[in-house]
């Protein structure tokens, strides 16, 4: 069963880098250009993991991790957090002891697919 | 006198199983009989300066000089080490006869002085593989799973770095419920042998938070006695003992060490000693790590059968007690069904892995193969090899020797020019083939590359209409050529050789290959060379397959051969009085598996599964698809064995039995 990964990011470029990568290693992968967007897929369904930019419209990463981590079926989800965001204490206190790893950006793409697999593991 | 006589008697004995370990050593590397020939060499160096036969002395001791650093892993063995040995025994022989055969003696002295001296620069390439001792202390932050970090899957994967001890701390609650709540409140303290590094294994606890984690490396085992070690936990002598000892267990080198004060003491001399010394000094601890490293026992492939046969067995009973579970599940046994099952599939794992070993295996006889096959033919060739440790199933190996050897004699024979066409042609004059392999999802691929001449498609083709196999007119595409090739009865050797030609073609390397489930491609370019590109399943036990229904009873089809399936009415099909389907515009036989098993009644609509197996296709009719499959293939017992359209049988989920079925069979 592939796996499958839901990537939240509203700048469209970076998120078609990371969806293409994802998808070369053979995820199963659901895009969502803001945080809105990126809840309705947690409907239940079988997810993952879940990889999110911190600043977006409509809701930001913190809202949505929070949000998905209500979701009984999704509190123990991975969940890995995009950041360009240099001082980190504030995403920290936002997030903190609720997600997986930060991811900074830009990242090299090899290291990502690294980081994404011991997600999954 | 008495004695000599006695002497010379057992010397000889002793030379006989000496050429016997040679010879199973030329077959495939095995440290066993590495030792063997070591401890032979020293038996008959030991006596022989006792009767005064110096130069059997002489002889002796230089090659046990030399199997003891292949049993050591300082040097690699081959083909000409052995040749040299064997020759070297044959001497032996004669030395021990009194024949004069001194001249003979010193050559081959000479010829481990040049062995060894080209070793010394191997010594550095190889790296050696040495066991690594770490201690990895976690703390997990009780809400770990919280963050969305699988903590059963992090310690899963320092299992895997390599061997470990686990300790748990503070278990108040067991920690089997305390994986299942998902709240952890233990710690954990692993001691770890492994050959990966220290920023390899730091690389598991990736996720975690620096106060969670700390790895240590082992270099002494004072370790756990000092001062750094009870910052992290404090330990009575016996626990500080019990964990030594482990450590010395798991990690070989630190028990090679003496006593651990007097470790700390050499250690402070070492300082102090030469640069030529600590060298020597050095390859003395690569010795000792090599030759206590892992070690082997031999198994009889019988054993091996057997225990993949009981996990199987496990494998299948797991599903059954799943399936008789059905929905109404409470959820400790979900849970407890859960470990059974990836349990099971690890050891199911392991079990496959112990058959598997590196095609490294196949090196020495490829090589020699090939320096026969040139010298015969008068061809210069250079044999790279790429990926030798790439694993197959042992049996596999075992069945790919003759086809690859075949297509290798083919290479050097049609493929690869005479070295001075190969001048005229401007290319070097050694020709090259390479070999690599490589794993590629389920699949191990084997590619055999040679720059010669390629394959000569007008040759193929007047050949093929010379032995009736095409029509002269006819237009043909490289694609059918190549088919033809591999075709029976078929040899494009201008005259019979000893090397190819020999009636033995093409076709007889592709049924070999797709005996063991494999394929074979080729792709060429006059005049640069060709490429034949076998693809390997890993292991031939486990197999995908998809499971039909036909009229209540499950067959299993390899999902491999499956090409595509679609829904037809019955009606439709049984139309016309031909039992054939239109697929892609090509008009395919097929069989009704009702009809073939006697039954004439038949279900409103069917689902047609098109097979492709080498490129032969056909369409088997069945009522319709039940699902995908991965199961354990058990071969047909004797009283079934002439039944062809089937190839095996597998036990499903529910306990009942399934036929694999050979469809190609069907139609003949």
């Amino acid at each position: 069963m592939s796996k499958s990964i839901v990537v939240a990011e509203d700048f469209n470029v970076s998120r078609k880098i990371i969806v293409s990568t994802l998808a070369k290693e053979g995820y199963v992968v659901m895009e969502a250009s803001d945080g809105a967007e990126a809840v309705n897929l947690f409907d239940g369904r079988t997810i993952d993991l879940l990889i999110t930019d911190f600043n977006m419209p409509n809701m930001n990463g913190a809202e949505l991790i929070q949000k998905v981590r209500a979701i009984d079926s999704y509190s123990y989800l991975p969940i890995l957090l995009l950041t360009t965001e240099v001082r980190q204490e504030k995403i920290q206190q936002a997030i903190d002891g609720n997600i997986t790893a930060i991811v900074k950006k830009p990242f090299d793409t090899t290291e990502f697919v690294k980081i994404v697999k011991k997600a999954l593991r | 006198m008495d004695f000599q006589q006695e002497y010379i008697e057992e010397a000889k004995q002793v030379l006989k199983s000496l050429e016997h370990s040679l010879l199973e050593l030329e077959k495939s590397p095995d440290p066993d009989q590495v030792n063997n020939v070591y401890r032979y060499l020293h038996t008959i160096k030991g006596s022989a300066g006792m009767f005064g036969y110096d130069h059997v002395e002489r002889l002796s001791h230089e090659l046990e000089d030399l199997f003891s650093d292949v049993r050591d892993g300082i040097r690699q063995q081959d083909d000409f080490m052995l040749d040299l040995t064997l020759h070297a025994v044959d001497i032996l022989r004669d030395l021990l006869d009194g024949k004069d055969v001194v001249r003979e003696s010193e050559k081959i002295i000479e010829s481990i002085a040049t062995i060894k001296g080209t070793a010394a620069s191997g010594k550095g390439g190889r790296g050696a593989e040495v066991v690594n001792g770490y201690v990895v202390i976690l703390r997990p932050d009780e809400n770990i799973y919280k963050r969305g970090i699988n903590f059963q899957g992090v310690l899963d994967d320092i299992q895997e770095l390599g061997v470990c001890e686990f300790m748990i701390h503070n278990e108040t609650v067991p920690f089997e419920r305390q994986l299942s709540e998902k709240r952890i409140t233990s710690w954990f303290e692993i001691i770890l042998a492994s050959t990966k590094s220290l920023d390899e294994v730091k690389e598991v606890f990736l996720f975690m938070k620096e106060a969670e984690y700390v790895v240590l490396a082992i270099t002494s085992i004072d370790l756990f006695s000092s001062a750094e070690y009870k910052a992290f936990i404090a330990l009575s002598p016996e626990m500080i003992d019990a964990r030594e000892r482990m450590a010395r267990q798991l990690i070989p080198t630190l028990s090679a060490l003496a006593e651990p004060s007097v470790v700390r003491d050499d250690a402070k001399t070492d300082d102090a000693v030469s640069v030529d010394d600590a060298d020597e000094e050095e390859q003395q601890t690569t010795t000792i790590k090599k030759s206590k490293r892992g070690g082997h026992v031999s198994v009889s492939t019988q054993k091996l059968d057997q225990l993949i046969n009981i996990v199987s067995e496990l494998v299948i009973f797991r599903s059954e007690i799943q399936h008789l579970m059905g929905n109404n599940q409470r959820p400790e046994i979900a849970e407890a069904i859960e470990k059974l099952e990836s349990l099971t599939l690890k050891l199911r794992d392991s079990a496959f892995n112990i058959r598997l070993v590196p095609l490294n295996i196949l090196n020495v006889k490829l090589q020699r193969l090939i320096r026969s096959v040139s010298k015969d033919l008068g061809k210069e060739i250079e044999f790279i090899t790429e990926g030798l440790d790439t694993e197959l199933d042992r049996s596999m190996i075992n069945a790919l020797e003759a086809p690859l050897m075949h297509i290798i004699r083919n290479a050097i024979d049609h493929g690869i020019e005479k070295p001075e066409e190969r001048e005229r042609r401007n290319k070097p004059r050694k020709g090259l083939l390479k070999f690599y392999s490589y794993n590629s999802g389920d699949h191990v691929f084997i590619q055999l590359q040679d720059d010669g001449n390629g394959i000569d498609f007008d040759k193929i083709k007047a050949k093929g209409i010379e032995k009736g196999l095409l029509n002269k007119g006819q237009q043909y595409s490289e694609k059918e050529l190549l088919n033809v090739m591999m075709s029976p009865g078929f040899s494009t050797a201008d005259k019979v050789t000893t090397v190819s030609g020999r009636g033995v073609g093409m076709d007889v390397v592709k049924k070999e290959i797709a005996a063991i489930r494999g394929d074979i491609e080729v792709s060429t370019e006059k005049g640069l060379g060709s490429i034949f590109t076998l693809r390997l399943p890993l292991t031939l036990t486990v197999l995908d397959t998809l499971v039909v229904n036909v009229n209540e009873s499950k067959y299993l089809i390899p999902i491999s051969e499956v090409e595509f399936c679609y829904q037809e009415t019955y009606t439709k099909l049984f139309a016309k009085k031909s039992r054939q389907v239109n697929y892609e515009g090509q008009l395919l036989p097929f069989v009704s598996l009702r009809e073939y098993f006697g039954d004439d009644s038949y279900p409103a609509e069917g689902t047609v599964i098109i097979i492709n197996k080498n490129d032969t296709r056909m369409a088997v009719v069945v009522d319709n698809i039940v699902g995908k499959l991965q199961t354990v293939y058990k071969p047909l017992n004797n009283i079934l064995q002439d039944v062809n359209c089937f190839s095996g049988a597998s036990i499903l989920g529910d306990g009942s039995m399934a036929l694999i079925l050979n469809a190609l069979k069907l139609n003949q």
